[in-house]
């Protein structure tokens, strides 16, 4: 299939590292042809018009967020267990029989795992509403391998400016690059914005966000999350080491208002 | 190779010393058990009631149809085999700091 000889040249995600995955090269993400599974259930955590989501996630990632609640799985494409596509596709159909409303492919990032992505799409009730979990970090050949396929794109917008996303994700020339996804996952398909709140982010991060956002997607739907959680390696950056506070939280709300933004829970 | 069943249903959740409760991976049931902690959180009683019914008029047409890209899809046969066929079973430590 198509997808799958693209990983003789990986070029999926946007650090277009070129390794060939069939060969066993790995690139940043250390992922290999195959994916695997650390956990698909029922989850009612996402946006209110998508759950309950029947949540199938991926182990491995192209970012290196320091603060990434799933660290562990995100950062080791090894985590996690082998399942075949037929088991994951009854799984979720016996989900949609008992309630949920969607299904989300997520990781990790599920980008660096296309190719079986699809495979399992493939296997899925045609009628079933999917939703593409993404970090925006994604390569333009990628985005067209995913033209199409998906209902809903729930894509991250984590940092506001490159230094930050450099420093906390170790990602280079960001903001183009989840901006220019962004505005195309819009043109193409219903689009919902995410923006994780950090403390001390609000303002370098969250605003200039919410600035472009406003200015370059009105309208859009933003999921502003609140639920910062200083895990993982979030110790390694002394402002990421707590909670967000109630003045930082109220800040924010303050920024989303004033650029008008479509806030959705 | 052997395929292994998933784990158990999961929720992570952290407790502040404020009492405020960050959760991850939020499933029903745990919901369930927020909403009743805290009955004034009417966003957490909707998920833990799932009483979110989609907009009016959403109907859901699904992309892939409507593209007719089962041609980008392939003709899969939903392989039983595993999704992962190569190397060990077990998962493995890596020094992944970059």
């Amino acid at each position: 299939m198509l997808a799958y000889a693209a990983l003789a040249n990986c070029q999926l995600c946007a650090r277009h590292c070129g390794v060939n995955r069939l060969a066993g090269e790995r690139g940043l993400c250390h992922a290999g042809p195959q994916p695997r599974v650390f956990s698909a259930q029922v989850e009612v955590s996402d946006e209110l018009e998508l759950i309950p989501v029947f949540a199938i996630a991926f182990s491995g990632c192209d970012l290196r967020c320091d603060f990434c609640i799933t660290g562990k799985q995100s950062w080791n494409p090894t985590e996690g267990d082998v399942h075949s596509l037929q088991a994951l596709a009854q799984r979720a159909r016996s989900a949609l029989a008992q309630g949920a409303r969607s299904i989300m492919i997520l990781g990790g990032e599920p980008t660096v795992h296309l190719p079986t992505a699809l495979e399992l799409v493939s296997c899925l009730p045609d009628d079933a509403q999917l939703i593409w979990k993404t970090n925006a970090h994604a390569s333009a050949e990628a985005r067209t391998i995913l033209e199409g396929i998906f209902d809903v794109w729930v894509a991250d917008y984590k940092f506001g400016n490159d230094a930050c996303a450099e420093r906390l994700a170790k990602v280079r020339n960001y903001t183009p690059i989840v901006q220019e996804n962004l505005l195309w996952a819009a043109g193409q398909t219903h689009l919902i914005v995410r923006h994780l709140l950090m403390p001390g982010h609000v303002d370098c991060c969250w605003a200039r966000v919410a600035e472009w956002l406003a200015q370059e997607l009105p309208g859009v739907e933003v999921n502003l999350r609140f639920g910062f959680w200083p895990g993982w390696r979030s110790a390694r950056h002394s402002e990421l080491s707590f909670p967000m506070t109630e003045d930082e939280r109220d800040r924010a709300r303050t920024v989303a208002r004033r650029n008008n933004l479509h806030l959705v829970d | 190779l052997k395929q292994r069943q998933l784990s158990p249903d999961t929720s992570e959740i952290l407790v502040l010393p404020n009492g405020q409760i960050l959760a991850h991976n939020l499933t029903p049931n745990m919901a369930a058990v927020l909403a009743s902690l805290n009955p004034s959180d009417e966003t957490m009683a909707k998920r833990a009631g799932h009483d979110s019914p989609r907009k009016e008029g959403q109907v859901h047409q699904p992309y892939r149809s409507i593209n007719n890209s089962s041609a980008k899809l392939g003709n899969s046969n939903c392989s039983e085999e595993p999704l992962f066929t190569s190397g060990a079973s077990e998962s493995k430590p890596l020094t992944i700091d970059q």
